[in-house]
């Protein structure tokens, strides 16, 4: 449904996006998740036809962005990010700008009430219809620029931080709203908070300063990318710390061994690499060393550590 | 080009939501009023011509508080994003914005009609030199306009794009002085691109197809430019 190819956006000798590729299927829904100022709403720019890429290629529903802008537009939902908030009309009431804004999608004016009033129904504003969009609160205005976006019915929704300025409530509203209108709709929706991206998106690309980073669903890259689970294990007594990572070595699969003293125990904390459970041999090797296990516990990364160290260039 | 006229029609509706349409109008009824009666009432001639050349330089001084949040605003607000992201082509988001604010100058030139019509109710003007002061009216501010325009794409901010469309507007009007100081062929390529020059011609009574074919030109350029600066803001 959506390809992108090898994208990159340059503004005079400023790198904004460089060599960025992945492709979203019929009904994904895909996380673009980084940093601020990593290239996420130039990327979402792009792809909607507002700028201009520099090289590379986008083609959205079959048809190539630059080649064929308008065919593409018809096709796209895009709720945009403003400066101050979501970009709306702030002088008009909430009915009158979405009327509007299905004039100028095209919607055919027979359709055009009845489509206003299911995107309104979809963003739960109905009761602010008549409002001025300028006195709203944040959430609500929030809310206008999706309905907004879903106007017209489009197959592809693109939303730049949907969730941004709402309250809690409101946040899990909206992600469940976003979740229920996959299968339909192909959606891509950025993010620099990552709770919002693994639980709402099949599909994560990770993007740190332009460059794409990792690109994956939200298991695999924690696994992959990181070399899976981190076992703790905590022995009686204090054997020699070099001793000690020198027969865990001995265990395949095994990244990192790290070793430090606790009061009248040892710590010890091991990364593994392949996908091969290490808890049997952590066993096996203390026994044989006559370690006492006090306590072993394993945690796989969380998608928070693995997004820090894919965009953080020291060691975390 | 029906998108242009969606387009218009928000435009028009937002003026007369802001205080903007009212205090134009106001202000504009208020000069107009005032040089309306110096100039007629004092010289007790029935004679529009330098009371319309007069109102021309005055809208061409507020042409600019017109023209400066079309485009100045949309930039701001982030909601001209909202328009190049829709299925709407760039040429019809500048002319439907260039429309939109041709209306509200029809509604002021509405109003302004009341002046001609003392005159033809109290005294017998000439009715055909009224007539074309009154293109000239319309087209002047149609060319003002077209430049407010262009200069409202350069900033996002509304007080620059008033100073710089009304300083360029003046600089069409005080351009022709010139010739004046080097007559010849310099002189006269700088007269030619004057704003003053076809006023007079109409004030008088002439059609030239000349001059007419000058103010299309100078706003085609205008919007021309207009939507190459926003294709081009784009790469």
């Amino acid at each position: 449904m959506i390809e992108v190819k090898n994208l990159s956006k340059f503004y005079g000798p400023t790198k904004a996006v460089e060599n960025v590729s992945f492709t979203v299927g019929k009904g994904e829904i895909l996380g673009l998740l980084g940093p601020n100022g990593a290239g996420k709403t130039t990327i979402m720019r792009i792809l909607t036809g507002y700028f201009q890429p520099t090289s590379g290629s986008v083609k959205i529903a079959g048809f190539d962005v630059v080649e064929e802008p308008l065919e593409v537009k018809k096709r796209i939902g895009y709720m945009q990010e403003g400066q101050q908030g979501p970009a709306l009309y702030y002088e008009m009431t909430v009915s009158s700008f979405l009327s509007f804004a299905a004039e100028i999608k095209g919607t055919p004016k027979k359709d055009r009430s009845q489509n206003i009033l299911k995107a309104m129904e979809l963003a739960g504003i109905k009761d602010v219809r008549h409002r001025i969009i300028g006195r709203l609160s944040s959430g609500y205005k929030q809310r206008v620029g999706l309905a907004q976006a879903l106007l017209n019915d489009p197959e592809i929704l693109i939303l730049d931080e949907p969730t941004r300025g709402l309250d809690p409530k409101q946040i899990i509203e909206i992600r469940q709203l976003i979740k229920n209108m996959a299968g339909e709709r192909t959606i891509i929706l950025s993010s620099h908070i990552l709770p919002e991206v693994s639980m709402t998106c099949g599909k994560i690309v990770i993007i740190d300063k332009g460059e794409k980073v990792a690109e994956d669903t939200q298991a695999e890259l924690a696994k992959k990318l990181e070399g899976g689970d981190r076992v703790v294990v905590k022995i009686k007594g204090k054997p020699d710390a070099g001793e000690v990572t020198k027969e865990f070595k001995k265990i395949k699969n095994l990244k990192e061994v790290r070793v430090e003293a606790e009061g009248n125990s040892t710590r010890i904390e091991v990364v593994r690499s392949g996908s091969k459970d290490i808890r049997e041999d952590l066993f096996a090797t203390a026994v044989e060393n006559n370690w006492i296990i006090l306590e072993m516990k394993s945690s796989s990364l969380s998608l928070e550590e693995v997004f820090l160290r894919l965009t953080t260039r020291e060691d975390v | 080009m029906e998108k242009a006229f969606i387009i218009a029609k928000r435009e028009i509706k937002s003026y007369f939501v802001s205080p903007t349409a009212y205090i134009i109008i106001g202000l504009f009824l208020l000069i107009s009023g005032f040089i309306y009666y110096v100039t007629l009432l004092s010289s007790g001639v029935a004679e529009v011509r330098g009371f319309l050349l007069n109102m021309c330089f005055t809208f061409m001084m507020l042409s600019p508080i017109l023209t400066m949040r079309l485009l100045s605003e949309e930039k701001k607000l982030g909601t001209l994003e909202f328009l190049y992201t829709s299925p709407i082509k760039v040429s019809d988001i500048v002319i439907g914005k260039y429309l939109g604010a041709l209306l509200l100058y029809l509604v002021i030139t509405l109003f302004f009609l009341q002046f001609p019509l003392y005159l033809v109710l109290f005294s017998k003007p000439d009715l055909g030199s009224i007539l074309t002061s009154l293109l000239g009216f319309l087209l002047n501010g149609c060319a003002c306009i077209a430049i407010g325009l262009f200069a409202s794409s350069l900033s996002e901010n509304q007080l620059i794009a008033a100073v710089v469309g009304m300083i360029s507007v003046l600089f069409f009007w005080i351009i022709g002085w010139v010739s004046g100081l080097s007559p010849g062929g310099v002189g006269n390529f700088f007269a030619s691109l004057s704003l003053i020059k076809p006023l007079e011609n109409l004030s008088k009574g002439v059609i030239n197809a000349e001059d007419i074919f000058y103010y299309s030109a100078l706003i085609f350029f205008f919007l021309f430019i207009t939507i190459k600066r926003l294709e081009w803001k784009r790469w």
